[in-house]
């Protein structure tokens, strides 16, 4: 018996009525004995440790990727060597630095969704679609056959961020999507007090979610759906994603606030995620310093606080044995700004100059040379290739292409 | 309560799918409510909409005033103004809802309004952004391809004399009428209107012979409307199940369980929240659950009906369908065992994917 919770139908076959009817009438007969959908939802709730992660087959050391978008546009002048970056500064003094990482003005999301699908994507500013190519999470997952648990996505924004996750590429959409996590849309202090605050969630009861599982798992929808399914997170996977949503709602992540506070808690959800998955694809994606539009004095502010984030994520990794020496981290904005300053006094996005179009990316990790400033061309888009190539996989011929010149 | 429903002679449940609108199968008349006011019917109404021809239930919904906020708030939803970016709320009677309910305004003016508002201009800060998102929300433009008309527009926002399709302006608000007065504008409208109602993009000669009609009578909106969930296109989407978007599912779940929809800043809560996963499945379990443990939720008891009619209830109250037969058994063996309520057959159905489409 399967139990058919959350939002996936059943990936295949219908239950079998026999077996159904068997079990039910065991577990009446048993007085609503356990039996293995019950075992399996109670397990959910009670991980065992993560296996061993194997090399990736393309690299020789390194395991994991994180990837952060430090997005919002982002000159390279209020970056490296400025003063408002020491974080990164580090991170690229013992990794490369790409300061010609040439990228396109696509509009936040485009920009940001061209780095994740390695193509140039020309959404509209305000198109709440998804990229019709498909991104690396989903070549990564149906390539290593890794479940939705090992890819995650951490977002400062709300609903148009959410459709970084899955393409609508023919052959992957949402069946190999990111698990992709909006920090600001849940963990608030409104939200925290809906859920977790007076009247909130009962306390866990094993007894009722057995009986909810065999119940669920008799059900036989006649109908068949419209489009795509969801992510295939296993009802395992989706009840310890329940747990956590709710352990972080109780925690102090809805406490963070601020300028900038939405990519804050974006980095505090990566960092948690790292730790308690330890996915094998990580994903950030940042917007806070967009306040440039109006007002300088606040962009900067923004930068200097994605950098203490950006430092405290990079420390743990480096902090834990599981990852430092396993674990590779690139670091890019979508795109720059403007030259001049615009009328408020602020930076606008959209004049085609230098600084708005090229970018410095900055990669770490243990395949990768250290301390050096590599001056060659690249593309934003060449960072999703070279993030599969890493998984020992590749992306289509109308990509760019792996950053050859990283590895050491 | 409506009466269960009781399987035909021939072993068929009562409004089973069979092909086109039928109104005597509750899982219809939840997705004409869901599709035109965003919300599952309530007790009462669903009584009433079974007991009526399509056409009459229709011309009920479009154009009331529930039928036009739904529409704002998707329109809201499509040019993104939600949370600190959503427009500022003038009072009853000045609300666009109420303007377009009460045939003052009608939905291509309505569109403009919100484009023009301060919300718009706050959302979409410089010209580059401003005109960018302009051109692709309304017409439907890829701007990397108009460069021309990209560098037009953000001289005119910029207060400098400019000209776009031939007509000159110097003004942001002159951006939006001049792209408003493109014919493309109505036809992007409903073509992107039709896939949300119906779940799928029109023919291109439909779309362009609704174009001519909304331009000639831009007060035909609902009578469009009407239209599409009369064709043979929406009674074949009624034969698969069309995933709830976050709003239709939490005012669906709000009304199918205290009978009265959530009041907007409970619903804004929630939406954020499921907005912001990528599988929003776990939270909206969450939320199901949270709303049975806390409200006072008006289900039927163990001594009010006999258990068959309880679970047939409850499937129909739900999911708007007539439970199977191993449904049927199994829901009645556990009940009838387990000493649980009313609400343990509810949550199970509730986070139940199926509860997730209609």
């Amino acid at each position: 018996m399967t139990d058919q919770t959350h939002s996936h139908p059943p990936a295949s076959g219908d239950l079998s009525r026999r077996r159904l009817l068997k079990q039910a009438s065991l577990l009446v007969a048993a007085g609503l004995a356990p039996t293995a959908a019950m075992a399996r939802a109670a397990a959910a709730l009670n991980p065992a440790p993560y296996p061993a992660t194997p090399a990736l087959p393309g690299a020789r050391l390194t395991e994991r990727v994180v990837l952060v978008i430090f997005g919002g546009g982002v000159r390279s002048k209020e970056t490296l060597g400025s003063g408002n970056t020491p974080n990164l500064d580090r991170i690229a003094a013992s990794g490369v630095t790409m300061p010609r990482t040439v990228v396109q003005n696509l509009g936040h999301y485009g920009a940001a969704s061209s780095i994740l699908t390695g193509t140039w994507d020309t959404f509209g500013i305000r198109e709440n679609g998804r990229s019709e190519s498909p991104t690396l999470f989903e070549i990564i997952r149906r390539e290593q056959g890794l479940p939705a648990s090992e890819v995650w996505l951490s977002t400062s924004g709300g609903d148009q961020e959410t459709n970084y996750a899955y393409s609508t590429a023919s052959g992957y959409g949402a069946a190999f999507g990111a698990n992709l996590i909006g920090g600001e849309g849940i963990f608030n202090a409104e939200f925290k007090e809906l859920v977790v605050g007076q009247g909130g969630l009962r306390s866990h009861d094993a007894s009722a979610e057995k009986t909810l599982s065999i119940l669920r798992g008799a059900m036989e929808t006649p109908l068949p759906i419209d489009g795509q399914e969801g992510l295939g997170n296993d009802p395992a996977a989706a009840a310890r994603i329940e747990q956590y949503i709710l352990e972080e709602l109780r925690g102090d992540a809805a406490t963070i606030t601020g300028l900038g506070a939405n990519d804050a808690k974006a980095m505090h959800v990566a960092r948690n995620l790292l730790a308690i998955f330890r996915p094998r694809l990580l994903t950030v994606t940042l917007r806070a310093p967009d306040v440039a539009h109006g007002s300088y004095n606040d962009y900067v502010t923004t930068i200097r606080r994605n950098d203490e984030e950006l430092g405290s994520l990079f420390d743990a990794i480096t902090s834990d044995p599981g990852l430092s020496e396993s674990t590779a981290l690139f670091v890019l904005p979508e795109f720059g700004r403007n030259r001049d300053f615009n009328a408020r006094r602020g930076l606008d996005h959209g004049d085609q100059s230098t600084e708005l179009l090229n970018v410095n990316t900055v990669a770490w990790g243990p395949d990768f040379k250290s301390g050096v400033v590599d001056t060659s061309a690249v593309r934003s888009i060449d960072v999703a290739p070279t993030i599969v190539s890493l998984f020992g996989g590749r992306m289509g011929g109308r990509t760019g292409s792996p950053m050859k010149g990283l590895f050491a | 309560m409506a009466a269960p429903g009781k399987p035909t002679d021939d072993g068929k449940a009562p409004g089973a799918d069979s092909g086109g609108l039928d109104l005597t199968n509750p899982r219809h008349v939840r997705a004409l409510y869901l599709d035109t006011l965003g919300r599952t019917p309530d007790g009462d109404e669903l009584a009433l909409a079974m007991g009526s021809r399509p056409s009459m239930l229709l011309r009920l919904l479009c154009g009331s005033i529930g039928f036009w906020q739904h529409w704002y708030e998707e329109q809201l939803y499509y040019f993104l103004l939600l949370d600190n970016f959503r427009p500022h709320d003038p009072g009853p009677g000045q609300r666009l809802p109420d303007l377009l309910a009460g045939g003052e305004l009608n939905a291509l003016e309505a569109v403009r309004g919100i484009v023009l508002s301060s919300a718009f201009h706050r959302a979409n800060p410089g010209n580059d952004t401003f005109v960018s998102v302009v051109f692709e929300q309304l017409l439907g433009m890829t701007v990397q391809r108009e460069p021309a008309l990209l560098e037009a527009g953000k001289r005119m926002y910029d207060g400098h004399r400019a000209s776009l399709w031939g007509q000159s302006g110097k003004s942001q608000s002159d951006v939006v009428t001049i792209t408003c007065d493109q014919p493309h504008f109505a036809e992007r409208f409903l073509e992107r209107e039709h896939s949300r109602i119906v779940g799928r993009a029109p023919e291109r000669s439909e779309l362009r012979r609704w174009t001519t009609e909304l331009r000639e009578s831009p007060s035909h909106f609902p009578q469009l409307v009407l239209g599409w969930l009369l064709s043979p296109a929406y009674s074949d989407r009624l034969q698969r199940l069309r995933r709830k978007s976050n709003s239709q599912f939490l005012q669906g779940l709000f009304v199918d369980l205290t009978g009265r929809p959530p009041d907007g800043e409970t619903l804004e809560r929630c939406r954020r929240a499921l907005s912001a996963v990528a599988d929003a499945g776990p939270l909206r379990s969450v939320i199901a659950r949270v709303l049975l443990g806390g409200e006072h939720i008006d289900l039927p008891g163990r001594d009010d009906l006999s258990v068959q009619d309880l679970v047939v209830h409850v499937f129909q109250r739900f999911l708007g369908r007539y439970p199977g037969p191993n449904e049927l058994e199994t829901f009645i063996t556990i009940f009838e065992q387990c000493e649980c309520e009313t609400d343990t057959l509810v949550r199970a159905l509730t986070t139940h994917w199926e509860y997730q489409y209609y």
